[in-house]
């Protein structure tokens, strides 16, 4: 019984500011502060969707925006973390230096991203780079390859040695072991880094806001521009946000055994 | 196939010797089994001829060419690992293929190669398979195909067979010894159990703790072992020693047991160890007694563990002989077959096949 409530609490607390947005976003714009207005709107409307998505189509735009920087952000995040990763945990350096580019990477994970973005800002307004695709996926993909990395090595040095002793001995160099042997194993590590760092790409707000204001704007920042100088669009910002939560909300169903393999990895012998 | 020669080798972990200086040639088609306990350095050996590590000091030929600083897939050396290591996502097909598709062998090449390991192996049933649906005797013919499927200078086999269980590994173990014998191919065997090297090899390199203590045919590490240890080692059931010494007759008295004796002279009043083989005890009507301890019926033969003052011995006698715990019973040695060694330095001071005079061995 206690058990039961416990989940059925932490469900609440996880779920409720989800289902507070999906109500939101169908509550017509003059409940939002009326007064004596309950949880359960008493009509329900699409108008914040129709706004959201009807007019110039902007929301079209940014959503492209977001579904290609995530995806150059994945790709580009793998290619160079998983073979990094691999060198990391094959390569017989001298000093330990394996441990030190290993934490190297483990400090990219926990500082606070607001101090590198003024930094950033900076030489991409330098560099000309400004309101591109290229600068927003740049940040997200050093954000995400330590994280990439960091799961990988958990994954690969679970890996029997002797799958590769055996790849050197039929004559593969190192290359060939990663490209033949090593990659195709690491699919289940592979697919739980690819859906965490599109997840991390799709959802990343402050560097995206700080390098992409107009043209390569992105779902998540788009939200903020419904805080206006008129007034904030509850509805249109909880239909947006609506927009963004749903797609990762299935795509993590569909994937949860990717997920949880990738989140648990190195836990347990594979 | 090639020869191999290992030209003082050593292997230095931290501080720990794993291998003294070692030298072993091995020679062109020749099958030679590294036997020993575990961690006594044998399989260190097979990786260090492999290139998966490097020796801390020596050199390594594979016929007259220098490749210690080659590395191992420029060594064409095929190595049958303990685990197998098949590759879990490839069909057995593709595992056999690996080694000429990673050469970028002509597709046709490829697949009669492969069809001709498969069927030498009789594994062609299970060639779309993959390795998690076979079973440990099928993985096992699988590795060996892979090994087999090119030319290699040499095999190198890391205990190929003792994953396996009991029936199973007999009967691989004759297979693989009529394979090698046939492909006329160079194998360097590395195993803890005895009767595989026994059976199989052309000659035994015996290992105890980094040192090899002795490189020679079967018939000679059992009949004339350079030490104790390798007398121990080699045997089943394993050679019992007892503490001796050397009488004025030239005799050698035993756990209030004398045993004729037929060896170069030692001086009387010389403490020597005696080693008995079990098949080397017989039972006898008269002469002196010992108390039985143990039985142990094998069916085929009965292993009758003895006592005679404070030492401990076993005989094997014919199964068909009523032997009862408890009872004392005569029993008598060959002088031909004993073994002595020195009680300080293990050093063989006489065994049956170091005597002349034993001309059937």
């Amino acid at each position: 019984m206690i058990r039961r409530l416990a989940i059925i609490l932490a469900l609440a607390v996880a779920l409720g500011p989800f289902v507070v947005l999906m109500v939101n976003s169908v509550r017509p714009s003059d409940a939002f502060l009326a007064p004596g207005a309950g949880f359960i709107p008493g009509t329900i409307t699409l108008d914040h969707y129709r706004a959201v998505f009807g007019g110039d189509g902007e929301t079209l735009r940014f959503l492209a925006n977001s579904v290609i920087i995530a995806t150059a952000t994945t790709l580009l995040a793998l290619l160079l973390g998983a073979p990094a990763a691999y060198a990391l945990a094959r390569a017989r350096l001298p000093f330990r230096l394996s441990i030190v580019f290993a934490l190297a990477f483990l400090i990219v994970r926990f500082y606070p991203k607001i101090t590198v973005a003024l930094p950033y800002y900076l030489i991409m307004r330098d560099l000309g780079w400004l309101d591109t695709h290229l600068a927003v996926i740049l940040a997200h993909v050093s954000v995400t390859v330590p994280f990439v990395v960091w799961l990988m090595l958990g994954f690969l040095e679970e890996l029997p040695p002797e799958i590769e002793q055996s790849a050197m001995m039929d004559g593969c160099n190192a290359w060939g072991r990663f490209v033949r042997v090593v990659l195709p194993l690491s699919m289940p590590a592979l697919g739980a880094a690819a859906v965490l760092t599109a997840f991390t790409s799709w959802n990343e707000f402050l560097l995206a806001s700080t390098v992409a204001s107009n043209d390569a704007k992105t779902l998540p920042v788009r939200i903020s521009s419904f805080i206006t100088d008129k007034g904030i669009l509850w509805g249109n910002m909880a239909a947006m946000g609506t927009v963004i939560v749903l797609p990762v909300a299935l795509f993590a169903f569909a994937t949860q055994r990717y997920l949880v393999r990738g989140l648990t990895v190195g836990a347990v012998k594979g | 196939m090639a020869a191999i020669t290992l030209s003082a080798i050593t292997k230095r972990f931290g501080s720990f010797d794993a291998l003294q200086p070692l030298s072993l040639e091995v020679q062109d088609r020749e099958f030679v089994a590294l036997l020993g306990p575990s961690g006594c350095g044998k399989t260190t050996t097979l990786n260090i001829l492999a290139g998966l590590e490097a020796p801390t000091s020596g050199r390594i030929l594979i016929d007259g060419r220098d490749v210690t600083d080659i590395p191992p897939m420029q060594r064409n050396l095929a190595m049958v690992f303990q685990s197998y290591a098949l590759y879990p996502h490839l069909s057995v097909r593709r595992n056999i293929a690996f080694p000429l598709e990673v050469r970028r062998a002509p597709r046709a090449e490829i697949d009669s190669a492969v069809a001709r390991a498969a069927e030498l192996l009789e594994i062609t049933p299970y060639l779309d398979r993959y390795p998690r649906a076979l079973s440990g005797g099928q993985r096992q013919r699988v590795a060996l195909g892979r090994a087999l499927v090119r030319k290699p200078a040499a095999f190198l086999l890391d205990e190929p067979l003792s994953n396996l269980d009991a029936v199973l590994r007999l009967q691989m173990r004759a297979e693989l010894s009529g394979l090698f014998r046939s492909l006329g191919a160079t194998a360097l065997y590395v195993t803890h159990d005895q009767a595989e090297a026994m059976t199989m090899a052309d000659r035994i390199a015996v290992f105890a703790a980094g040192r090899m203590l002795q490189f020679a045919p079967p018939l000679t590490i059992y009949r004339a072992p350079a030490d104790r240890a390798v007398a121990a080692f080699v045997g089943a059931p394993p050679m019992m020693f007892l503490d001796g010494i050397v009488t004025d007759g030239g005799a050698i008295q035993a756990g209030g047991l004398t045993f004729p004796a037929r060896h170069a002279p030692l001086a009387p009043g010389a403490a020597v160890t005696l080693g008995l083989r079990p098949e080397d005890v017989s039972p006898a009507r008269d002469g002196p007694t010992a108390e039985v301890v143990l039985v142990e019926h094998y069916g085929g033969n009965q292993v009758v563990t003895l006592r005679a003052g404070p030492a401990r011995f076993c005989m094997l006698s014919p199964p068909d002989m009523r032997i009862e715990q408890g009872h004392r019973i005569g029993v008598s040695v060959d002088p031909r077959n004993l073994y002595l060694f020195a009680p300080d330095t293990g050093r063989t001071l006489a065994a049956p096949g170091l005597d002349p005079r034993n001309e059937t061995r």
